[in-house]
């Protein structure tokens, strides 16, 4: 039986948070009376996570997402429940624990900014006690995935953002850590990057065998990185299965995508399903995922239709769907 | 050891690479020491003593009260409480470091920093105003040495204790400004304690602020017989002990609500 390499149980996290009223007076009133709300960011969760895997955390803003990991990288106390990573409790912060994870934030920064990143790198080097030899055979083979070379003795300040998201990442996985918590490493980078991003996480779990949780509001990511997604939503575990699964239990319709031959009207197409669009010679309809195949057949007996496609609906709007629906 | 000596050397092209604000600020400092000593001066123009001192003697303290502040009051962690607040020290703290070896490497790295500018400084005020030392005997110069070492600690450690209040506000910038205040006028910077009156003196050396360097410099003018330099030792020793055991406390309370926000 495989062990888990991150095991959390019925883990909640409490903020006592500020209540101001609105306006001056409320400014005014709050110097001697002030109303603090409990706000639980992460309650009652519990999953496990085996090692190698890449897992993908959905959720919306203030879901919980970030919370949890800083809860599993040892950053936050946990109001109760139990975490465990690699069989250490993080919040005790052991150093044999923290030289076998990385928490990578999109956006944020541990690279010293006036100086190359370098300089940094070689700080983390002596920062986790890497070896010369084994740091210098990891920094070469992330150079070269990431094209970095060029790039890595100029100051902090002047690359782009995604340079830096670059030197980011290898600052971050110099010590070539067991677990990866990356929380929106795209954020902000145009689609090309995003794509350099995605293609070096993945050979990275390859080739080390990291286990990694990836938070993304980029379904780019999760689509294409993770077998596995967690769905958090105002702080409760929602979902936690295969992203297939996610369409199976949550995707209501197939989409039925349709050429005509001859002219057929829009109130004849209603008599099949929802029509999401309409302008011959094309047609789109939503159509219960039970009776997809034989509304397409009985539409193909009894319309002129030139080609008929069924698809799955994007996965971004099964899970827009899914929170839309929780919130309604 | 070595990353904290790595980290020591980081700072430091980190502060050359911009140098111009470092060496504004310690023009500032210089410009403090001078402005102290010429005023003394004008009030020596036309009496030989004033206030218990002579002109020699005023020099000398005001010269060695400004280089021993330079070393003692010199850090780097006056917006721990904002870094705190803003979630910046989550960097550190995921990293397989002390987070407190981590704040004293920097302000180390901060002190030597200052240093290295204090020794060329003090070369040229010493060139203009030529004042007249009269170098304690070894022991003394030893008790100078250590107290001066432990006036650095207690600083640092107030420091942290007004830089921990970060877990629970941003508004740490006020009691920091009135902290600085309480030391010009109780640390000896502007004027030697022993010309207050009896008993104000009495109640500040049960503060820490004459640790902040009017001790050290009375050790060092030979001002202080053994039994009063043990007193003093013994009451700096005690704020040592309760700061540290006070930042202890809450350093680990704040720890649990720590909300690392920002990261």
């Amino acid at each position: 039986m495989i062990e888990p390499v991150i095991n959390i149980s019925h883990l909640t996290k409490t903020f006592k948070v500020y209540k101001k009223q609105p306006g001056l007076l409320g400014s005014v009133t709050s110097l001697w009376k002030r109303e603090y709300v409990e706000v639980k960011a992460v309650d009652d969760v519990s999953f496990t996570i085996n090692p190698g895997e890449i897992i993908g955390f959905i959720g919306q803003n203030g879901a919980g997402k970030t919370t949890t990991l800083k809860m599993l990288s040892g950053l936050l106390y946990p109001t109760s429940g139990n975490v465990s990573v690699l069989g250490f409790d993080p919040w005790d912060r052991k150093p044999a624990f923290q030289k076998q994870f990385a928490l990578v934030m999109g956006q944020k920064n541990q690279l010293w900014w006036d100086l190359p990143a370098m300089e940094s790198f070689l700080l983390n080097q002596a920062i986790y006690e890497v070896p010369e030899t084994e740091f210098r055979k990891t920094l070469n083979k992330l150079m070269d995935l990431l094209e970095v070379r060029d790039i890595a003795n100029i100051q902090v300040r002047k690359l782009s953002l995604g340079q830096r998201m670059k030197c980011e990442l290898i600052a971050a996985l110099l010590h070539s850590p067991k677990v990866l918590f990356l929380d929106e490493p795209t954020i902000g980078l145009d689609v090309v990057m995003q794509k350099v991003l995605r293609d070096f996480i993945k050979s990275y779990n390859q080739d080390f065998g990291a286990t990694i949780i990836l938070t993304s509001h980029y379904m780019g990511d999760v689509k294409e990185l993770c077998k596995r997604a967690i769905i958090i939503d105002h702080g409760h575990k929602i979902f936690d299965g295969d992203l297939q699964d996610i369409i199976d239990r949550y995707a209501r319709n197939k989409i039925l995508s349709i050429i005509f031959s001859e002219k057929v009207t829009q109130k004849k197409l209603t008599e099949y399903g929802e029509v999401k669009d309409f302008e011959f010679p094309k047609a789109t309809l939503l159509v219960p995922r039970s009776i997809a195949t034989k509304t397409a057949a009985k539409m193909l007996s009894e319309l002129p239709i030139a080609d008929v496609n069924i698809e799955e609906p994007a996965i971004e709007v099964i899970i827009r769907d899914v929170f839309e629906s929780k919130a309604a | 050891m070595y990353k904290y000596w790595f980290l020591f050397k980081i700072y430091w092209q980190n502060t050359l690479a911009y140098p111009l604000s470092f060496a504004i600020w310690r023009f500032r400092q210089v410009l403090a020491t001078f402005a102290s000593v010429t005023v003394w001066l004008a009030i020596f123009q036309d009496n030989q003593q004033a206030f218990g001192y002579t002109r020699d003697s005023m020099i000398s303290y005001i010269f060695l009260i400004g280089f021993l502040q330079s070393i003692i009051l010199a850090t780097e962690i006056g917006g721990l409480g904002q870094q705190i607040y803003e979630g910046q020290i989550s960097n550190v703290m995921v990293k397989p470091l002390k987070v407190l070896g981590w704040i004293g490497a920097i302000d180390l790295a901060d002190k030597a920093y200052n240093f290295a500018f204090l020794i060329v400084e003090t070369l040229i005020l010493y060139l203009i105003f030529r004042p007249h030392f009269v170098l304690p005997t070894i022991p003394f110069f030893l008790a100078f040495l250590v107290t001066t070492f432990l006036g650095a600690v207690l600083f640092f450690l107030a420091m942290l204790l007004i830089g921990v209040m970060g877990f629970w506000s941003p508004d740490n910038w006020g009691i920091r400004f009135l902290f600085y205040m309480f030391i010009d006028f109780t640390a000896g910077r502007l004027y030697p304690l022993n010309i207050l009156p009896q008993v104000l003196q009495n109640i500040l050396r049960w503060t820490p602020f004459p640790y902040f360097s009017y001790f050290q410099s009375q050790i060092f003018l030979g001002k202080l017989d053994w039994m009063q330099i043990q007193q003093s030792f013994t009451v700096l020793l005690l704020w040592i002990a309760l700061l540290a055991v006070s930042f202890r406390y809450f350093w680990l309370k704040g720890l649990k609500g720590y909300g690392a926000s920002g990261h």
